[in-house]
C-alpha cells in the first residue's frame, strides 16, 4: 500500500491521500523530501472546501500522468482524445465562484502546483472588464478621466 | 482565505504573465502600475516562457494562428496585410524573439499579430531579388533588420544589408557569401571572407542575435549554426550540429526552446525518421563552445511523408509539427511518446501552400520608426 500523507485545513478537519497525489504540490514534496510530513502537515491558510478541490486537481492529474505512461509503449495511436479529455475536466473543474476561484489560485500558488496556477490564473483573468479586476484585485484607478480614455485610444482594438 | 486584502505585488505579476497577450493588453487600464507592468521589458520576458507557441499561417490574402491546446483553433488574425505583388516570391514567414517576420520578395512586414502592430520594410534600390532574413537588434536595443540581395553580374554571389529601424537607413555589410543554389561549384573565397552556404530552412532570432544553419563549401553538409551578431554587424561559426552525416535535403530545423535554449529537428530524408535535440543551457551569442546538445526525441512514424519545411514546437513532452502534405494542406502532427498522437489537416478557406512558422505569443512592440520609447 502507498504511502499517506495528511493535511490539515485552517478549520482543522484532516485529509488523508496518497503520497503521490502530495507530490504534485512542489511545496509538499519538498517537505516529504526533507522528511518533515510526520503527523500531518497543517495548512493554516487553506480552508476545507479549496483544499478539497486542490486534492481532486492532485488526483486527477496523477491519474492522467499515470494512464499515459502506461499507453507509452503502445504499438496503436492512441489519439490525441486523452489530452483533450484532461484540459475539458480542467475547464469543468474552474466553474466555481469568483471566491473560490481566487482561494485556488493563493493555494496553488502557496503549495506550488504550476498546473493549477495557470489554469485558476488565466481563469480569474478570461473575459472580465476593467472595472471587474478591479474589484478582484481591490485596486484604486489611479488615472485621471482624460488619462485613462488615452491608454484606451492606444489600445482602441483590445476593447471592441 | 482573505480575499479583503491587496495582492502582495510579485503574485499580481505571477498571474498576469500567464495570460495571453490579447487578453492582457486591454488591463492596461487598470492602473499605472500594471500599465508600466506591460511594457517592463523583465516582464516580457517572463510572459513569453510562460506562453505556448502558436503557428501562423499565411495565404495570399490572410493570415491565421492555430493554437495546439491540445483542441486544434483556427482564427483569422485580421492583419492588414500587403497584398502579395504579382510574380512575388511566396510569404516566408519567421519567428524573430516574439515578433512575425513577413517576407513577401520585395517587401517586408513585421508585426506583433497579438497586439494588431504591423510595419512595413521597403527594400531600396532595384534588386532582382531582395530576400528578408531576420530581425534582430544590438546591444543599445536598436532594431535592425538583415536581408539579401544579389546582382546580375555575378548571381553566384549573395550581398548582405541591415536595415536601422530607427533611422529607416540602409546598410551594405561586408559578408560576402556564395548563392546557395550554387554550392556544387568550387568554392572561391574572396580576400579575408570565408564562403559558406545556408541550409534552406529559415534563420531564428533569439536575445537579438540571429541564427542559421550554414555550410562551409569545402566541406558541403558539415552543417554548423552561424549567428550574425547585430552589434558588431558580423557573422560567425556559432556551433556544431548534435548530428553527423546531414544532407542538404534532410529538414534541419533550429528553434527557440524554452525562452533562452535552442531545439534542432531533423528529419532523415533517407528514412524519414525525426530526431530532435535541445540544449543543456541558455543561449549565449558569443557561447558557442559551451553548447551542449541533448537527446529529446526519436520517432519514426509510419507513412510519414518529407515534411516540406517544417515548423514545429515542444509543449512539455509533446512534439507539434505543422507541414504541408504533397497537395499543399497544410496538417499538424502532435508526436509524443514515441507515436503519432495525432494527425489534422487545417483546412483553411482558399489556398494551397500557405507558409507557416510557429511563434511564441508575446508583448513585444514592433519596433516603430524614429519613435520614442514609453517612460
Amino acid at each position: 500500500m502507498s504511502k499517506k500523507i495528511i493535511f490539515e485545513s485552517s478549520e482543522g478537519e484532516s485529509f488523508e491521500v496518497d503520497e503521490a497525489v502530495a507530490l504534485e504540490c512542489q511545496t509538499i514534496k519538498n517537505m516529504i523530501e526533507d522528511d518533515c510530513t510526520d503527523g500531518g502537515i497543517p495548512l493554516a491558510n487553506v480552508n476545507s472546501a479549496t483544499l478539497t478541490k486542490v486534492i481532486d486537481y492532485c488526483k486527477k492529474h496523477v491519474e492522467a500522468a499515470a494512464a499515459a505512461e502506461a499507453n507509452a509503449g503502445d504499438k496503436d495511436i492512441y489519439g490525441a482524445n486523452k489530452d483533450i479529455e484532461l484540459k475539458t475536466w480542467d475547464e469543468e473543474f474552474v466553474k466555481v465562484d469568483q471566491p473560490l476561484l481566487f482561494d485556488l489560485m493563493l493555494a496553488a500558488n502557496f503549495l506550488i502546483i504550476p498546473g493549477l496556477l495557470d489554469l485558476t490564473c488565466k481563469t480569474m483573468m478570461r473575459g472580465k472588464t476593467v472595472l471587474q479586476i478591479r474589484e478582484i484585485f481591490h485596486i484604486k484607478k489611479d488615472y485621471t478621466d482624460a488619462e485613462e480614455a488615452e491608454v484606451r485610444k492606444e489600445n482602441a482594438w483590445a476593447f471592441e | 482565505m482573505a480575499n479583503q486584502e491587496k495582492l502582495p505585488w510579485d503574485l499580481t505579476e505571477e498571474i498576469l504573465s500567464c495570460v495571453p497577450p490579447e487578453s492582457l493588453i486591454r488591463f492596461r487600464t487598470v492602473s499605472k502600475q500594471w500599465n508600466a507592468l506591460l511594457s517592463d521589458k523583465t516582464f516580457i520576458k517572463k510572459h513569453k516562457t510562460k506562453m505556448t507557441y502558436r503557428f501562423i499561417l499565411a495565404t495570399k490574402s490572410k493570415i491565421y494562428s492555430v493554437s495546439v491546446n491540445p483542441k486544434i483553433e483556427v482564427h483569422d488574425l485580421m492583419l492588414d496585410v500587403p497584398d502579395l505583388e504579382p510574380h512575388a516570391l511566396p510569404r516566408r514567414l519567421m519567428d524573430c524573439d516574439g515578433l512575425l517576420l513577413c517576407d513577401m520578395g520585395k517587401r517586408g512586414m513585421v508585426s506583433n499579430p497579438w497586439l494588431k502592430q504591423t510595419r512595413r520594410v521597403e527594400h531600396e534600390g532595384n534588386h532582382q531579388s531582395f530576400d528578408f532574413s531576420g530581425i534582430g537588434y544590438d546591444d543599445d536595443n536598436g532594431y535592425k533588420t538583415l536581408g539579401t540581395h544579389r546582382t546580375e553580374l555575378d548571381p553566384t554571389k549573395t550581398f548582405w544589408k541591415t536595415l536601422d529601424f530607427s533611422s529607416d537607413a540602409w546598410k551594405e555589410q561586408r559578408g560576402v557569401m556564395k548563392s546557395s543554389g550554387s554550392s556544387s561549384s568550387p568554392s572561391t573565397t574572396e580576400e579575408g571572407t570565408t564562403v559558406i552556404t545556408f541550409h534552406s530552412t529559415s534563420g531564428v532570432s533569439l536575445n537579438g542575435t540571429w541564427y542559421r544553419v550554414a555550410s562551409y563549401n569545402e566541406t558541403k553538409y558539415s552543417y554548423f549554426i552561424v549567428n550574425f551578431d547585430f552589434t558588431k554587424e558580423t557573422f560567425n561559426q556559432f556551433c556544431d550540429l548534435p548530428c553527423e552525416d546531414n544532407k542538404h535535403d534532410d529538414a534541419l530545423v533550429l528553434r527557440v526552446f524554452i525562452g533562452d535554449r535552442f531545439s534542432l529537428l531533423k528529419q532523415s530524408h533517407l528514412t524519414k525518421k525525426i530526431q530532435i535535440w535541445v540544449t543543456k543551457n541558455k543561449i549565449h551569442k558569443r557561447g558557442g563552445r559551451d553548447v551542449e546538445w541533448m537527446n529529446f526525441m526519436e520517432v519514426s512514424i509510419p507513412n510519414l511523408p518529407d515534411l516540406v519545411q517544417p515548423s514545429y514546437f515542444i509543449n512539455d513532452k509533446r512534439l507539434v509539427v505543422c507541414s504541408c502534405d504533397t497537395d499543399g494542406q497544410a496538417l499538424i502532427y502532435v508526436v509524443g511518446n514515441n507515436n503519432l498522437i495525432s494527425k489534422t489537416k487545417i483546412d483553411l478557406v482558399a489556398d494551397f501552400w500557405p507558409s507557416h512558422c510557429s511563434l511564441i505569443p508575446s508583448l513585444v512592440s514592433v519596433p516603430g520608426g524614429k519613435r520614442e520609447e514609453a517612460g
